[in-house]
């Protein structure tokens, strides 16, 4: 399936999560996903991961709605809890794959979204400056330690080095950008023309559609 | 030949928009070094049924980015813009929440370029700065009341944790942002066009 | 090839004069060399030509700079790219993709090449650069001479008739160096003219057409005598006179110590020793990995095997206490400042010197005479410009007076006297104070006699050079 299409699909699933107070539906969503995620044969890592990362946030929740709730409170709290698992195991059928699909996810964007190439790029340039970027924080910091200062996250000169960092690299890489033809709002070619298939929006419409007629009965 | 000056302007430009995405990028990592102190504040709190307050002190610093934007681009639509790159970057690099991430950096790039609206677009500074940590303060607990089930605590809790926000985007969006601004400003290292 | 006009070309910040009146005649297919010390407005010039400035610098540009008659930064860039070709001192901040190929593939996209071309174009200019190796690599791994190689292979990709190179050898070894102008000369030999700006003038004589100086804004061409005094400029490195250490009484000791970037060896299992109190040197290729040591030394990059300051494992210090025994000056000075102006960075360095006593306030105004930094200290760190940043970062890290202090090219970039003055000013504080202090420096000649050791890195290995005493 397309990631775009993918990435749409369970954006409005997660949206409407956000309003559907139903502890069923949220299972529903972990177990579908589960399926999926032995078809796409997940390893034991990412497994591992799907498990134990919702627990905190989980708990924080419901020990909270729990003690410091009201009205039908205890049904909240597991809502809340079965939600957070929801929201990470939906998403994780997109964001698992990613790794593999980031190139066609903003290929799709620019070429059938139409999304502005400028932005596009602008992320892709970005997204590779990531382990850059850690380093710099890292020098930032250890810059100012050498001189007797310690940088926390509440002193205005750590933002104002990392801002001043950016505005050197986004001035680097907008020259490069341009010195390799990149102009903004022309047309481009592309070595592979992205086509989204048929059966991937008539697949996102019955999973749409039967999203909502699960919603119809009064699930606890 | 084809030029410049004869073509279509567009409204972002290449420049800004790196400048955005590189300001995002640094914030986002600020905070994420933090990551682990905010896990084990968070844990240490579940127990008391206190674990939202975690996310609520922190949020102004994850919020950073769109006031940021703003004051520094001058844009309308700058502050969604930042803080929606935020998130993007955080979900493709495999951030833990994904497709919510993006969801979330949405609403808080909403909230807070809202103050600057209200003031219509005229003020960056510390007025406008303000009113946005203010507008991102309130947006955002909408926005909680539905996804974290917030709407369903005590009143007196909601009240805790709405100041504990208010107070950290105060704080980190507020106090913070001008203070940065004054430094960028004296330093003479952006040069608007 | 399209006509190519520079006519007096007036470039200025905010009525500060970059270039007066410059006029540049290429000849069609030639190979010209720039040169002018730095700060007489190179990079500039080259911006200009190349369409980036004034677009991306803002300034008031006046004058005759076009392209078959439209100026120059007015024309699309995926038109002009086919033009005019750019080479970036470094590279690595401009690349947008991850890899060689989706680089290449990058430019070819904005010029609108036709998507079945493509490949075969890729292929072909990286084949050109000898990188076929490298295609799906990823970029930010590669050397300097590497990254070079596919910042030029782009240009050849979009064709362009001319090619405009800003100190491309900064980061680049001497192997590469030699490889790359080859390159560029057979891509000048299909008909393109090509204008490099380069301080190191070796490897030039023979294939070379024209010389241009630039000094202070000004441009003229080299007549016959200074021309053969460039051309003829001694390349043998002036000799370092240093003896080779005795003493046992060591500050930093490396155990099997080895460095990688990504996949690449840059230390293969050092074992060795930095001695108290003394001045060492490293040498070594472009690219072969000194900065990077000097990163591992303040723990800003990883490494495998030990590294001791004064027989603690530095892994386990806490970073905010080594930092304060071992400093790093960094090569880019803005990355040391703190403060505003120059008075409050003085006045923070005060305060937090191991050794305040020493800094007296008379103290600081004669040294601050002596770097010719006097009479700045009301202006704001960063509009200062890069020799003095440079002068005044190092003030700063001598007052942290740190045991052992780390000077990443301490005088790239500042003309002769300042490089004296400093050095001057550096030896007698560190003397003062009993610092250890190891440098990297390309800048030979002002140093032939200031060092105790002499390190050379190369091949992966650090060897102490120098006399028996």
């Amino acid at each position: 399936m397309n990631p775009l299409i993918k990435f749409g699909t369970i954006m409005i699933i997660a949206l409407e999560l956000t309003f559907i107070k139903s502890v069923t539906i949220n299972l529903i969503l972990v177990c579908i996903s589960a399926l999926l995620y032995l078809v796409l044969k997940i390893n034991w890592r990412q497994w591992l991961w799907l498990v134990l990362l919702p627990i905190l946030p989980g708990l924080g929740s419901w020990f909270s709605l729990m003690y410091f709730g009201t009205g039908d409170h205890v049904h909240m709290a597991w809502v809340m809890l079965t939600r957070v698992f929801a929201y990470l195991w939906l998403g994780g059928l997109f964001t698992l794959k990613l790794t593999d699909e980031r190139t066609l996810f903003l290929e799709t964007l620019a070429q059938r979204a139409h999304l502005s190439t400028t932005f596009v790029y602008a992320l892709v340039g970005v997204l590779n400056f990531i382990p850059a970027v850690n380093q710099q924080i890292k020098t930032i910091r250890i810059a100012a330690q050498m001189r007797g200062n310690t940088l926390h996250i509440w002193h205005p000169q750590l933002y104002f080095k990392a801002i001043l960092s950016a505005i050197r690299w986004s001035q680097n890489l907008a020259e490069g950008m341009v010195s390799h033809g990149f102009t903004e709002g022309a047309r481009r070619t592309h070595l592979t023309v992205v086509h989204i298939k048929k059966h991937d929006w008539i697949i996102a419409t019955i999973i749409l559609v039967a999203f909502q007629i699960l919603l119809l009965p009064h699930w606890y | 030949m084809q030029t410049v000056s004869k073509s279509k302007r567009t409204r972002w430009a290449l420049r800004d928009v790196l400048l955005l995405a590189f300001v995002a990028v640094f914030i986002g990592f600020i905070f994420w070094i933090l990551g682990p102190v905010y896990n084990i504040l968070s844990a240490a709190l579940t127990p008391f049924g206190l674990a939202p307050f975690a996310n609520d002190m922190i949020l102004g610093g994850w919020m950073m980015a769109a006031p940021l934007a703003s004051i520094l681009i001058r844009q309308a639509g700058a502050g969604i813009l930042g803080e929606v790159f935020a998130a993007a970057v955080e979900m493709l690099i495999g951030g833990q929440w994904g497709v919510a991430t993006l969801l979330s950096g949405l609403v808080q790039g909403i909230g807070s370029e809202a103050g600057f609206a209200l003031l219509g677009y005229k003020d960056w500074h510390w007025r406008g700065i303000f009113v946005s940590a203010f507008t991102g303060a309130v947006i955002t607990f909408v926005w909680s009341l539905f996804r974290d089930g917030y709407a369903s605590y005590h009143i007196g809790l909601l009240i805790g944790l709405f100041l504990t926000r208010f107070v950290s985007l105060l704080f980190f969006g507020g106090v913070l942002v001008i203070a940065i601004q004054k430094l960028i400003e004296k330093s003479g290292v952006l040069k608007r066009g | 090839m399209a006509n190519f006009k520079i006519d007096q070309v007036t470039f200025a910040y905010n009525d500060h004069p970059i270039l007066k009146n410059v006029t540049l005649q290429l000849k069609p297919g030639s190979f010209n060399l720039l040169v002018g010390p730095s700060g007489s407005g190179k990079s500039t010039l080259l911006k200009l030509l190349s369409g980036l400035y004034p677009t991306f610098s803002g300034g008031q540009l006046s004058g005759t700079l076009t392209l078959d008659g439209y100026s120059v930064d007015d024309i699309v860039p995926f038109q002009r790219v086919t033009h005019i070709g750019y080479l970036f001192q470094n590279p690595s901040r401009q690349f947008v993709m991850e890899t060689p190929f989706e680089e290449l593939q990058f430019t070819l996209e904005n010029l609108q090449i036709d998507a079945n071309e493509i490949p075969n174009r890729i292929e072909k200019a990286i084949t050109q650069v000898g990188m076929q190796d490298f295609m799906f690599h990823d970029l930010m791994t590669l050397s300097g001479g590497e990254k070079q190689k596919i910042a030029l292979a782009a240009v050849l990709a979009a064709d362009s008739d001319y090619l405009l190179l800003d100190e491309p050898f900064a980061n680049v070894d001497l192997a590469a160096r030699l490889d790359l102008i080859q390159l560029i000369k057979k891509y000048q030999l299909k008909g393109k003219t090509v204008l490099i700006a380069d301080h190191d003038w070796s490897g030039y004589a023979d294939i070379i057409d024209d010389i241009f100086i630039l000094s202070v804004g000004e441009l003229h061409q080299a007549n016959a005598t200074e021309r053969t005094h460039i051309l003829s400029q001694s390349t043998i490195t002036p000799k370092v006179v240093t003896s080779l250490p005795m003493q046992t009484e060591s500050i930093i000791d490396l155990s099997s110590v080895q460095i990688k970037n990504g996949e690449r060896l840059l230390l293969d299992s050092a074992t060795l020793s930095f001695f108290k109190g003394k001045k060492t040197l490293i040498t070594g290729p472009n690219g072969v990995g000194k900065s990077t040591l000097f990163n591992a030394l303040v723990k800003l990059y990883p490494y495998s095997g030990k590294i001791f300051f004064q027989s603690q494992d530095i892994a386990k210090r806490k970073n905010k206490y080594h930092v304060r025994d071992v400093a790093l000056v960094f090569q880019n000075a803005e990355q040391q400042f703190l403060a505003m102006t120059v008075e409050e960075e003085l006045k923070q360095a005060q305060k937090t010197s191991l050794q305040p006593k020493l800094w007296s306030n008379e103290q600081l105004s004669s040294l601050l005479k002596r770097l010719d930094l006097a009479g700045l200290e009301n202006h704001i760190v960063y509009q200062l410009s890069g020799g003095q940043q440079k002068k005044l970062q190092v003030l700063l890290m001598l007052m942290t007076n740190s045991p052992v202090l780390l000077f990443d090219e301490p005088l790239a970039g500042l003309d002769s006297l300042s490089q004296q003055n400093l050095l001057a000013v550096i030896d007698e504080v560190t003397r003062q104070q009993n610092q250890t202090i190891i440098v990297i420096s390309h800048q030979l000649h002002v140093v032939t006699h200031w060092f105790d050791y002499h390190l050379s890195f190369d091949h992966q290995q650090l060897i102490y050079r120098g006399t028996k005493s």
